[in-house]
C-alpha cells in the first residue's frame, strides 16, 4: 500500500518536472535556437539509454502521452468548465487502449498524467507556465473585449484614487454581453460597440472599481490613445466604437483603383477631423510635466508656460513628450512632428536645441518615446521604444549622445522596472540573437557602459505590451501584460528563485540516479 | 580495487557530471547585447531627378489600359497600411477582374477581419464567415477601374522621373509626383474632394493638417516597346504622411498592383451570380433577446 502511493507520488513528480522541463527548458531553447538546445538530444538518449531495456520503452512511452495530454489539452478552448473535463475524459479514453496495447502502461499512472496536465493548464491557462521561469504569476483579469478585432486595447497604469498605488485603467466592450442575431435558423454573435472603462485596483487581490467610484472624465484621459483600427474605427468620447466605413463600400471604393488614394485621405481626413473636434480643434494639451504647465499643441503654434514664464513658438508638432531633465536643475520639452525638438527655456525664449529627424531614425513618425534616466547621471535620456530602439541623451553644442542602440526591428523597449532603484529593470521584447525569425520575447535587461546585460528571459508567447508599476504598495513594481487575441491582462511580479537551475540540477540528478541504479543492476547481475 | 571502482565510478558520473556543468555556464552566463548603432547615419546626398511632364505618358497609359482588349481582365492585389506607433492597421484587397461582365471579386481584410465581395453588375455578394449576404444595392458603385488616374494630369507637368523598374518582370517607366495634401485637395479636378476643398476654406486647423500632410504618388506605367502589357498601368503608391492629433504623424501607403492580364482562366475563376445565389442566406435579421447566456471571462 505504502510503496504503491510512493510509486503514485514519484509519477506525479515526474509528470510536474516533465512538465515544468517542457515549457520552460526546451521550449525556451528551441525559440532561440540557444546552445543548450544542442545539448538537448543527447541528454535525452542518455536519459532513456540509462533506464534497463525492459522498462525503456514504457518510459518513452508514458513521457510522450504526458507531453501529448498537455499540449492537446492546451490547444482546447471552452467556455464552459464541464465541456472542457468531458474533453479531457475523451482524449485519455481514446489513448489509454493505445499505449495499454503499445507499451502495456496501466489505467492509474495514464489517469494522473492526465490529471496533472489537466490541472496545469486549468491553473495556468493561455501558456501561462512559460512565464515561471522569472516571473510569478497574480491574477489574470475576465475578458474585457468579446469580437472581432484580434489587436489588444490600450491599458495604462496610474494612480487613479490617490492611494499611492497604481490602479490598471483600460477599456472593454464585455460590460453588455453580445447581441445576439437569428437568420433562418442559424444565430450569429454582434459585438457590442459601446465601451465602457476599466479600472482594477490592488486589494489582497485584483478586483475592479465600480463605475461609480471612478471620475469618468479623468480616468478616460488616462486611457492611452492608440487610434484603434485608425483610420476604418473611431471611438467616440462616449467610448463607442463607431466604424467610419463598412466592408461592402470599401470593396466597391477601392476598386475605382485610380481613386484609391483620395479615399484613403478623406477617410484619415475624417478621422483626424473627429479628433480634433473631440480634442476642442488643438492637437495635443498637457496640464502639467515637469515645471512646463498648460501646454498646448494647436494650428501650428507651441504654447504652455516653464516656471510661470509663458511661450508661444512655431511649430509643426502634434504630440507633446513631455519634459526632460537636463541635470543641472534646467528642464527641456520634448515634442513630436515630423522630427522630434527638445525645446529649452533660454535668456526667456523657448529655443529649439536639440532636432532628431526623419533621417537620422529611420520610421521616426510612428515611434514610440520614453523619458529614461538608464545611466543615472541625473540627465536624462529620450529613448525611442520602438521601432530601431535607441537610447539618447542630449549633451551640449545639440548634440544627441547614443548611449545604446539596436538596428534589429523586432527589439521594442516596454517599460522601466523599480524605476531609480538597484533593481532597476529595462523591460523590452527582444528575439534571438542567432534566428532570423522575428519572434521576440520579454526579456529583463540592466543597462551597462558596454550594452544591455539580460537578466532573464521568459518565452511566453504572443505578449503586446508590458506596463510596471506598484499595484499592491510593496515598493516593488508589478509587470500587466496584453496578449495578442486574448483580450485580457496578465499581472505578474518578478521572483528570485532560480527555476532554470534547479531543473537542470533535477535532471543532472536524475541521471545520477538512473545511473547508480543501473550500474547496481548490472553489478547485480555479473 | 578501489582505483577500480573509482574510474567505473568516474564512468558513470563523468558524463551528467559534464554534461549539469556545461549547463550550467550555459544557462547562467548572462549574456551582454552591445550597441549597434554608435552614430547617426551620413545625410544622404540629394539624388539627382530628372523632371519631366509625364501628362502624355499617363494620358496614353489610361486610355490604353482602358481599350485595349487584352487589359479588360486582370488579376490585382493591394493594401492601404497604417503605420502609427506600435501599431499597424492594414486593408488588403486582391482578387480578379473581368471588365466584359461588369463583374470583380475582391478578398478583403480590414484591420484583422476577413471577408469577400463579389460585384456582378448590379448585383453584390458579401461573406461574413463562410455566409453570404446580398450587398446592399445602393452602396453598388458603378465599375469604373480608372477613374481617379486622370485627375492626377494636372501635377504631372513636373513629375519627377525614376529609374526604370520591372513589375513581374515587364519593364517599366517609373514616375512620381510629391505635393502637399492641401495643393492635391484645391487642385485636382477630383469630384471626391468637393466636399473636403469646402470644408478647409474656411477651417483653419483642418487647412494646417492638410499643408503638412506629405504625399508622394508613384506610378509604373508599362515601356511602350514592352512585349506585352506596354503602356498599361501596372502599379501604383501612394505615401500620404499626415498629422494625427495627439499622436506624431502617422504614415499610410495606399498599393495596387495589375498583373497577368487576359488570363483566360479569370472567367471560370469568378464563378457567376446564379451560383453565389445558391449560398445566400435571404432571411430577416431578426434580434434575439440574450439570455445571461455567456459570460465572458470564463474558460475560453
Amino acid at each position: 500500500m505504502l510503496r504503491s502511493i510512493s510509486r503514485y507520488a514519484a509519477i506525479l513528480i515526474f509528470c510536474l518536472y516533465v512538465y515544468l522541463c517542457y515549457h520552460l527548458l526546451v521550449l525556451g531553447t528551441f525559440a532561440d535556437w540557444s546552445l543548450t538546445g544542442l545539448l538537448f538530444i543527447p541528454i535525452v538518449v542518455l536519459i532513456f539509454w540509462l533506464i534497463p531495456r525492459e522498462q525503456r520503452k514504457a518510459a518513452i512511452v508514458f513521457t510522450l502521452l504526458f507531453i501529448f495530454f498537455d499540449q492537446a489539452l492546451q490547444r482546447i478552448h471552452w467556455m464552459q468548465t464541464h465541456w472542457y473535463i468531458l474533453n479531457a475524459i475523451f482524449i485519455g479514453l481514446v489513448m489509454y487502449p493505445l499505449v495499454r496495447a503499445y507499451a502495456k502502461l496501466k489505467l492509474i499512472p495514464v489517469t494522473l498524467a492526465l490529471v496533472v496536465a489537466f490541472t496545469m493548464n486549468a491553473v495556468l491557462p493561455d501558456r501561462m507556465v512559460q512565464g515561471l521561469s522569472h516571473l510569478w504569476p497574480l491574477a489574470v483579469t475576465k475578458h474585457q473585449y468579446v469580437g472581432e478585432l484580434k489587436d489588444p486595447f490600450p491599458f495604462a497604469l496610474a494612480d487613479v484614487d490617490g492611494d499611492q498605488r497604481d490602479e490598471i485603467v483600460t477599456i472593454g466592450n464585455t460590460d453588455s454581453p453580445p447581441r445576439i442575431v437569428r437568420i433562418d435558423d442559424r444565430t450569429f454573435e454582434v459585438e457590442d460597440v459601446q465601451f465602457t472603462l476599466f479600472v482594477y485596483a490592488w486589494d489582497g487581490g485584483l478586483k475592479r472599481l465600480a463605475q461609480d467610484e471612478l471620475d469618468v472624465s479623468r480616468v478616460k484621459s488616462l486611457v492611452p490613445q492608440e487610434y484603434i483600427g485608425f483610420p476604418y474605427y473611431y471611438l467616440t468620447e462616449s467610448l463607442e466604437l463607431e466604424p467610419l466605413v463598412n466592408r461592402q463600400e470599401l470593396a466597391e471604393t477601392m476598386t475605382q483603383f485610380g481613386t484609391a488614394p483620395y479615399r484613403s485621405l478623406l477617410l484619415n481626413a475624417t478621422n483626424v477631423r473627429l479628433l480634433l473636434d473631440q480634442y476642442g480643434g488643438v492637437y495635443d494639451s498637457v496640464a502639467e510635466s515637469g515645471r512646463y504647465t498648460d501646454l498646448v499643441l494647436a494650428e501650428g503654434r507651441l504654447r504652455g508656460a516653464y516656471d510661470g514664464m509663458s511661450f508661444d513658438v512655431a511649430s509643426d508638432a502634434t504630440e507633446i513628450i513631455g519634459a526632460i531633465k537636463l541635470g543641472e536643475d534646467r528642464q527641456g520639452l520634448i515634442v513630436k512632428g515630423m522630427d522630434i525638438s527638445l525645446y529649452e527655456l533660454q535668456r526667456g525664449t523657448l529655443t529649439e536645441t536639440h532636432t532628431l529627424t526623419r533621417s537620422m531614425q529611420t520610421n521616426l513618425a510612428q515611434s514610440n518615446i520614453m523619458i529614461t534616466d538608464v545611466d543615472r547621471d541625473g540627465v536624462e535620456e529620450m529613448t525611442i521604444a520602438f521601432p530601431y530602439t535607441i537610447i539618447l541623451e542630449p549633451s551640449d553644442g545639440g548634440e544627441w549622445r547614443i548611449l545604446w542602440g539596436t538596428r534589429e526591428r523586432s527589439f521594442r523597449f516596454e517599460a522601466v522596472l523599480d524605476q531609480g532603484t538597484k533593481h532597476e529593470t529595462l523591460l523590452a521584447m527582444s528575439k534571438s540573437m542567432v534566428r532570423a525569425s522575428e519572434t521576440n520575447y520579454l526579456t529583463g535587461f540592466r543597462y551597462t557602459d558596454e550594452g544591455l546585460e539580460r537578466k532573464w528571459k521568459i518565452y511566453m508567447p504572443a505578449v503586446v505590451r508590458v506596463a510596471a508599476g506598484d499595484l499592491d504598495g510593496d515598493g516593488r513594481d508589478e509587470i500587466v501584460m496584453s496578449r495578442a487575441g486574448i483580450h485580457k491582462l496578465y499581472i505578474w511580479t518578478p521572483h528570485n528563485i532560480p527555476v532554470n537551475e534547479i531543473l537542470i540540477g533535477l535532471t543532472a540528478l536524475l541521471i545520477a540516479g538512473l545511473a547508480v541504479r543501473r550500474w547496481r543492476w548490472r553489478h547485480a547481475k555479473q | 580495487m578501489r582505483s577500480n571502482r573509482w574510474s567505473r565510478w568516474r564512468g558513470w558520473f563523468g558524463v551528467p557530471l559534464f554534461t549539469a556543468t556545461v549547463l550550467m555556464i550555459v544557462v547562467a552566463a548572462g549574456c551582454t547585447y552591445p550597441s549597434e548603432v554608435t552614430e547617426f547615419p551620413e545625410e544622404a546626398a540629394a539624388a539627382e531627378m530628372t523632371t519631366i511632364d509625364a501628362s502624355d505618358l499617363l494620358t496614353k497609359a489610361i486610355e490604353v489600359t482602358d481599350t485595349d482588349e487584352e487589359a479588360q481582365s486582370f488579376w490585382y492585389t493591394g493594401y492601404v497600411k497604417n503605420n502609427i506607433g506600435r501599431r499597424s492597421t492594414t486593408s488588403m484587397y486582391d482578387g480578379i477582374v473581368y471588365r466584359p461582365g461588369d463583374a470583380y471579386l475582391v478578398n478583403g481584410r480590414v484591420a484583422t477581419r476577413t471577408y469577400r465581395y463579389f460585384h456582378f453588375g448590379d448585383k453584390s455578394f458579401i461573406s461574413r464567415g463562410s455566409n453570404w449576404f446580398h450587398g446592399d444595392p445602393e452602396l453598388v458603385l458603378p465599375f469604373e477601374p480608372l477613374r481617379g488616374f486622370r485627375d492626377w494630369l494636372p501635377f504631372m507637368d513636373e513629375a519627377v522621373k525614376l529609374p526604370d523598374s520591372a513589375v513581374l518582370s515587364t519593364p517599366t517607366d517609373v514616375v512620381q509626383v510629391s505635393l502637399d495634401a492641401r495643393a492635391w485637395v484645391e487642385q485636382s479636378p477630383s469630384e471626391l474632394f468637393a466636399e473636403l476643398r469646402e470644408a478647409a476654406g474656411d477651417d483653419e486647423a483642418l487647412q494646417h493638417v492638410l499643408d503638412n500632410t506629405v504625399v508622394k504618388m508613384t506610378l509604373w506605367i508599362g515601356k511602350e516597346d514592352a512585349p506585352k502589357q506596354a503602356s498599361y498601368i501596372l502599379q501604383y503608391s501612394t505615401w500620404i504622411v499626415m498629422p494625427l492629433p495627439g499622436g506624431g504623424y502617422f504614415d499610410q501607403e495606399t498599393f495596387f498592383r495589375f498583373y497577368q492580364h487576359g488570363d483566360p482562366a479569370i472567367v471560370s475563376q469568378l464563378s457567376s451570380p446564379e451560383r453565389v445565389e445558391q449560398y445566400v442566406l435571404d432571411a430577416e435579421f431578426e434580434q434575439v433577446e440574450n439570455p445571461e447566456a455567456t459570460e465572458p471571462g470564463t474558460t475560453d
